[in-house]
């Protein structure tokens, strides 16, 4: 062994020791939800009506919040990167509010916005809070800013230099940005769809507030949680959690095999 | 086209289909509008049995929002006219009286009371079987913070009786009576202070009825909302299940104490 090989031994072990007590304790958590239930009580669940009917509502609404958060994400990561404009500071500084926020205070701000006359003139044409749309604006919230971040950083290491040359070449800038740099920035938005994703399925506080506790009607997984734990029952309570790792796990394992496959 | 715009348009697609399904969860199952109930998750087992059995009788729905009792309160208090609430059933009548000095109540029925008791961690290790037994080093209790009725009647019962001074620092505060009874079961705490209604959800593990907390006693009551744009229909329903033969046997069924229900 080199000199250099050996020194540097003691080096990654004390990182992996440092990273592994983080790791560890992810597994041990998991590890411990999966002793404290069983396949049954997880089967009993999702034998409910009111679970089945909340496991389809959180699919479609973390897919519908994570798509918008897209459109949102993309654009303002971009603007927030590659251009500067008066107030950029002020746009930095409000995008990361809602991820500081307590998750409580989002739901609240958001229920007051709804009581404000424009609110509520909104709610005569469409019924937001209380109901679907506000579970799913309680996730965008929260789950965009994590996308506008993620695109932010991911066009931040894209070289300017290609789309440069595709407008010397011709392109309009937003030919170039459509054409060039969109495409090279696919598995950062692939990775913030990912993650708004993610964030969605893993909001309770807004949604609670927000959309309220409805069975079968605006329960998503984590309302289930809170449902059952408020009545004592650890074990269904449990066995929704298990259920939600099951199905984040599933989601995280296809897009990045898409992921893999996209860059190969 | 470009490979950029087809997954444009795709996500678009893919975002109409979604909002569609959503859209379709939502669509409202019948012409009247529902009794709009915003009740503590605490008492959501009860409550759900009487709000089917209601519904089956009279083909009124009942959409039943859950909460914490604060939560709800907040909720009530935040009068949207486009979707007003018509009753209010928090877990103990502390928050109606609150409702009540905030305007809101038009009318109130007792349902039930619910006495506190010790619940006891599963095996009980530390062999707990009357108050003293408590005052043992190393013995921890979850007594609810004061915000929840239970946590503030204990405190100020046992401060009246002079016993608060020496329990106290073997007590570990919870959120919720709920989490309380949580922090026993899992072991968290060797023994819990909650209502008599919470322990029968937890099957297996010790009650204990010392009478140093005889004299904690909460009354669940329904409140008829000032708010309410269907007030008789809204009172009907508190009335069935102020009804001994009807709503209140759901109660009795889920461990509460019941009276003889409402005057006719």
């Amino acid at each position: 062994m080199t000199p250099g090989r050996a020194s540097a031994v003691p080096f990654y072990v004390a990182l992996g020791l440092l990273g592994g007590l983080y790791v560890g304790l992810v597994a041990a958590m998991l590890i411990a939800d999966l002793a404290y239930t069983s396949p049954g009580a997880v089967g009993r669940a999702l034998a409910s009506p009111e679970v089945r009917a909340a496991v389809w509502l959180t699919l479609l609404s973390c897919s519908a919040s994570a798509v918008l958060s897209l459109w949102v994400g993309v654009p303002l990561g971009y603007l927030l990167a590659r251009t500067r404009f008066p107030g950029k500071a002020v746009v930095d500084l409000l995008v990361d509010v809602p991820i500081v926020l307590p998750p409580l205070v989002v739901g609240l701000s958001l229920l007051i916005l709804f009581q404000t006359p424009p609110g509520l003139a909104l709610q005569q044409h469409l019924t937001v809070t209380y109901a679907v749309p506000a579970v799913v604006l309680a996730q965008f919230t929260v789950a965009a800013a994590f996308a506008v971040r993620t695109m932010r950083v991911t066009f931040e290491q894209i070289s300017p230099r290609t789309e440069d040359v595709a407008m010397t070449l011709g392109c309009s800038r937003g030919r170039a940005f459509w054409l060039v740099t969109l495409p090279e920035a696919r598995r950062g938005v692939l990775a913030a769809g990912t993650l708004a994703w993610a964030r969605s399925l893993g909001e309770f506080g807004p949604i609670l507030v927000f959309a309220g506790a409805t069975r079968m009607r605006t329960e998503v997984l984590s309302t289930t949680v809170f449902l059952e734990l408020s009545v004592g029952d650890l074990e269904a309570a449990l066995a929704v959690s298990v259920l939600m790792i099951a199905v984040a796990v599933a989601v995280l394992v296809l897009t990045r095999a898409l992921g893999l496959r996209e860059a190969a | 086209m470009s490979r950029t715009t087809v997954a444009a348009v795709g996500s678009l697609a893919v975002l109409g289909l979604l909002v569609g399904g959503l859209w379709w969860r939502q669509r409202d199952t019948g012409p009247d509008r529902p009794l709009v109930v915003y009740a503590a998750a605490a008492v959501r087992v009860p409550l759900e049995a009487a709000a089917r059995d209601y519904e089956a009788e009279h083909g009124r729905r009942v959409e039943l929002r859950f909460g914490a009792s604060e939560d709800v309160l907040t909720k009530v208090g935040l009068v949207n006219p486009s979707d007003p609430a018509d009753l209010f059933l928090p877990a103990d009548d502390s928050y109606v009286r609150l409702a009540r000095d905030r305007g809101l109540v038009a009318e109130s029925f007792p349902l039930a009371t619910m006495r506190a008791v010790l619940l006891v961690a599963p095996g009980n290790s530390k062999g707990l079987a009357a108050w003293p037994d408590l005052l043992r080093d190393g013995v921890r209790v979850a007594v609810s913070n004061p915000a929840a009725a239970v946590g503030k009647l204990t405190r100020d019962h046992l401060a009246a009786t002079g016993r608060w001074a020496a329990l106290k620092p073997r007590v570990a505060d919870t959120g919720t009576v709920t989490e309380a009874a949580n922090a026993a079961k899992v072991g968290a705490a060797d023994a819990a202070v909650v209502w008599d209604a919470v322990a029968v959800n937890y099957p297996g593990q010790k009650v204990l009825t010392p009478p140093e907390l005889a004299g904690v006693v909460g009354r669940v009551e329904v409140a008829v909302l000032a708010q309410s744009a269907d007030r008789d229909a809204a009172r009907a329903f508190a009335r069935y299940l102020a009804d001994p033969e009807r709503g209140l046997k759901t109660f009795r069924a889920a461990g509460f104490t019941v009276g003889s229900g409402a005057p006719p």
